[in-house]
């Protein structure tokens, strides 16, 4: 690659031909230029990846129809590059003489124009490839709120938020990774907000990265991340613009990975889990009612079936006596333990979620009335399974739902085997044991140095405003503390000022 | 890597002991009732009948359509050295393990109850299945009666037996003797205890006014209270006496009282009392205390079946006199029996002695107070304030007899 442009066009072209192939899609479209004495060029470009009526009308069209700038060229000794830039009615036109540019251009999808005996080349952009139109969020809906969602592309993604923030501070740090992928990365984040040294320690972290894919944003993400043995989610994946624009502008950072509709922010705390865009675009008294409405449904979702075979099991003395005798009533002749029945049907759950997810809509009705109706009702009615515990089961599963992340609902549905392991192992004491020890753990975890747990522990009080609570927006003067941003005033000057 | 084959094989150290007292809530028996008596035997036996539920008659579920006539409970006796030997002797026959925890109420019999209750009391003090709020209640009769007998209209008649209790401040013929107060008076060197009585009284089922002779259940009900002193039940008040006590020993009776109309004697007016409080005061006379009880509350005419003349002021006036003179007359017959008769302080005035002059107490009056009690005075005020709510109303002879 140390290898100079020569200026020799049928050299050029080979050594082309050489280092990125001469496929089906690799075109090398010759021709000359009458305002140049008739001199060779060749346009290189891939097939798909650019726009091809611009290449025509806007690159090919200008090169080989006399115009003035090429009259002129003549009389006032006009630099090649000049004559190049003025007569393309293209809005990108970078010269170079750096093989690997070039071609890294040209897999990139921009057309390169070179000339002969010219020691150079001339990358165009006029990249335009199909992609998909911005569409409605799938896997984040929300009733209010804005409807449009990130594509696979870099470049629109990076419009959403430009859109949604004119700040001149506004930043997307380029970056390319995957030594075969060569996937663009932006980094965002917001100059004079962002914390510098949270930054500094993204882009080590992301300088450190040698592999030569990256497929989809969280690739990166396992790959900075704190704990990398942990269950828990590090950082929140959003499709929604909105979300990462917040969370810029709590001073957060953004990675936008080009080919995945998914953004990575960070760093995130726990709560970050179990709040939704929702919470804000209601009213603050709904907000903070749907949250602690998440955080019980977290709980549930974890210790629903636990609870089951502790008190049944176990604790008999904590259940009422008439539900205890309802209980015991329904439970003559199971054949099972309540432990093992409970596994049994916590994992028939999980094999129910995991099959519904992959089908084919038209066979999504045939799974949940073989799910409902042969599992559910059939099992209870055949005395194989207690009916409370399939009402424990599907109340665990319809919680983990409420969990606005996917990554959390699914990383909690899994935390729920452990601790029903462990509760029907020792009772309430291993109940207890699970529960304290996933919260110390919790605690020990970090989001890129952020404690995780944060700001409960260690606790702060500003940000405690908008972790369980959502106080109005009279009340949150300042970002929250946990990203340690430079400029900690969201509303300067309006203190006092409640109205 | 060596870290996690560490941390499974730790775990799998836990497995062994797994399932640590672990016991499926199908597999138990849970005791609703449980009487205690002296074996007819051998009088140094205990007689246990417990009554635990079948939850297959109790909860019946699973499609509902199957009407099985199966027994709610099942009963069984057994003898015993100690009242655990006999529980031990029930397990032995009985296809669930006993889990104390959802029992409803003790019942003593009363032969073993004159003789010494300390073994009652201990061992299910001891019990740490067992709640605290378990009720007590001595019976007349024998105790294994009370936990065969099928009383009242709940399923499990254990469970009727709490509801009586729990409704007993309607009528204030018993007291809310759970195990927790019991004890409570038990370890306390100055106050006795005091146990409500239950017996077996003969009422009709709806079913059974076709065929009178046939269809007679016997009703579990409270009537009255056993009066113990130190160990050893000494004897019975009388429902209408216990009554009396309970105006300030109960837990805010709800009781009706029957007040001769003010204008026409034969006529009756029936006041509910509500929100009662009472208020035990000592002072010393010489060293020797007296005591004055004092009870407020206010009533509501429930019942007024005849037309009056008098005014609302004069008719709420004569009828609070009427009240206090009642509620007073009542206390005071019920206070004198238990000083006069039984000598025992049931009444907790030894303790409030203690507290309101603990020097005297502490000094003198605890040495000499069994012989103290019978002697003191007593003087009961009452207080009952009429409430206007439900006094707007004329009384409905009223307007008949008007036009």
């Amino acid at each position: 690659m140390e290898q100079k442009i020569s200026g020799d066009l049928r050299k050029d072209e080979q050594y082309l031909i050489t280092t990125i192939g001469q496929g089906l899609d690799t075109q090398y479209r010759h021709l000359l230029i009458p305002a140049l004495d008739s001199c060779s060029a060749l346009i290189v470009y891939i097939k798909g990846l650019i726009n091809i009526t611009e290449l025509e009308d806007a690159i090919i069209r200008p090169l080989t129809v006399p115009n003035r700038i090429g009259t002129e060229k003549r009389v006032k000794k006009i630099t090649l590059p000049d004559f190049i830039k003025s007569s393309l009615f293209i809005a990108g036109i970078k010269p170079s003489q750096n093989w690997t540019e070039i071609c890294d251009a040209i897999v990139s999808g921009n057309s390169v124009l070179f000339i002969d005996k010219y020691p150079g080349a001339f990358i165009l952009a006029n990249t335009g490839w199909e992609s998909r139109t911005i569409s409605e969020p799938t896997s984040e809906v929300e009733i209010r709120g804005p409807k449009d969602s990130f594509v696979e592309d870099l470049v629109p993604n990076m419009a959403l938020i430009r859109r949604r923030i004119r700040d001149y501070g506004l930043r997307f740090e380029a970056m390319r990774l995957g030594d075969r992928t060569k996937t663009d990365i932006a980094l965002v984040y917001i100059e004079g907000l962002t914390n510098d040294e949270i930054l500094t320690e993204l882009r080590t972290r992301l300088g450190k990265i040698k592999i030569d894919a990256i497929i989809a944003s969280n690739t990166i993400e396992e790959l900075i991340e704190d704990s990398k043995y942990s269950i828990f989610p590090k950082m929140l994946r959003t499709e929604r613009p909105d979300k990462a624009t917040a969370a810029l502008l709590e001073g957060r950072i953004v990675l936008i990975a080009d080919n995945t509709p998914f953004v990575v922010i960070a760093p995130t705390i726990f709560w970050h889990f179990l709040q939704s865009p929702t919470d804000y675009y209601e009213k603050y008294i709904l907000g903070t009612f749907w949250r602690w409405i998440r955080l019980l449904a977290m709980f549930l979702a974890v210790s629903s079936s636990s609870a089951y075979v502790l008190l049944t099991s176990f604790h008999q003395e904590m259940l009422p006596t008439s539900l205890a005798l309802k209980i015991a009533a329904d439970r003559q002749g199971v054949p099972f333990p309540a432990a093992i029945e409970a596994f049994i049907m916590e994992i028939l759950l999980e094999v129910m979620n995991e099959a519904g997810l992959r089908l084919p809509k038209a066979l999504g009705q045939t799974v949940s009335i073989v799910g409902t109706l042969v599992i559910g009702q059939a099992a209870v009615q055949a005395g194989l399974i207690g009916p409370a515990l399939v009402i424990a089961v599907a109340t665990g599963a319809i919680a983990s739902y409420a969990i606005p992340s996917f990554a959390m609902s699914n990383t909690i549905r899994l935390l729920r085997f452990p601790v029903l392991l462990s509760s029907a192992l020792f009772g309430i004491f291993g109940y207890l044991g699970a529960i304290i020890f996933m919260t110390l753990y919790l605690i020990s975890l970090r989001s890129l140095g952020t404690p995780y747990y944060s700001p409960i522990s260690p606790y702060q009080k500003d940000p405690q405003k908008d972790t369980l609570l959502r106080a109005p927006y009279t009340e949150m003067k300042k970002r929250p503390e946990t990203t340690r941003p430079q400029d900690s005033v969201r509303q300067p000057g309006s203190s006092g000022n409640n109205n | 890597m060596r870290k996690l084959i560490l941390s499974v094989l730790l775990i799998t150290l836990l497995l062994p002991g797994g399932c640590w007292d672990m016991r499926e809530i199908n597999e138990i028996g849970l005791v609703m009732a449980v009487g205690i008596d002296k074996s007819s035997r051998d009088p140094n036996l205990f007689w246990v009948t417990v009554q635990v539920a079948n939850p297959q008659g109790s909860g019946s579920s699973g499609g509902g359509d199957k009407e099985k006539n199966e027994s709610q409970v099942w009963i069984a006796s057994a003898e015993g050295r100690t009242i655990f030997d006999a529980i031990r002797e029930i397990a032995r026959f009985s296809s669930q393990r006993i889990m104390w925890a959802h029992n409803n109420i003790i019942v003593v019999g009363e032969s073993l109850a004159r003789e010494d209750i300390t073994p009652v009391i201990d061992f299910f003090t001891h019990n740490y299945e067992l709640r605290m709020k378990t009720w007590v209640a001595i019976t007349p009769l024998q105790a294994s009666d009370i936990i065969k007998s099928n009383a009242g209209m709940g399923n499990i008649p254990g469970r009727a037996i709490t509801e009586v209790f729990r409704f007993q401040k309607l009528t204030g013929l018993g007291l809310p003797s759970d195990l927790l107060n019991v004890f409570h008076d038990f370890s306390d060197e100055n106050n006795h205890i005091l146990i409500s009585r239950l017996t077996l009284n003969q009422a009709l089922t709806e079913a059974g006014l076709a065929n009178v002779s046939e269809n007679i259940v016997e009703q579990i009900e409270i009537s009255g209270m056993a009066v113990f002193h130190n160990t050893r039940m000494l004897g019975y008040l009388s429902a209408d006496e216990a009554r009396g006590l309970s105006w300030f020993l109960g837990e805010e009776p709800n009781s009706v009282i029957s007040l001769p109309h003010p204008e026409n004697s034969v006529k009756a007016v029936a006041v509910e009392m509500r929100s009662v409080h009472a208020k035990i005061e000592s002072r010393l006379n010489q060293d020797m205390p007296e005591f004055t009880i004092e009870i407020s509350g206010t009533g509501h005419i429930t019942e007024e079946d005849i037309s009056s003349s008098l005014t609302m002021d004069e008719f709420k006036s004569a009828l609070e006199g009427l009240a206090e003179q009642q509620i007073a007359t009542e206390v005071r017959s019920s206070v004198s029996k238990v000083q006069k008769e039984f000598r025992s302080d049931v009444l907790k005035f030894g303790s409030t002695v203690h507290v309101q002059h603990k020097k005297e107490w502490n000094q003198d009056l605890k040495y000499r107070w069994a012989e103290t009690f019978p002697e003191v005075e007593v003087e009961v005020v009452v207080n009952v304030s009429i409430d206007s709510s439900t006094l707007n109303q004329i009384p409905q002879r009223n307007y008949k007899e008007r036009s």
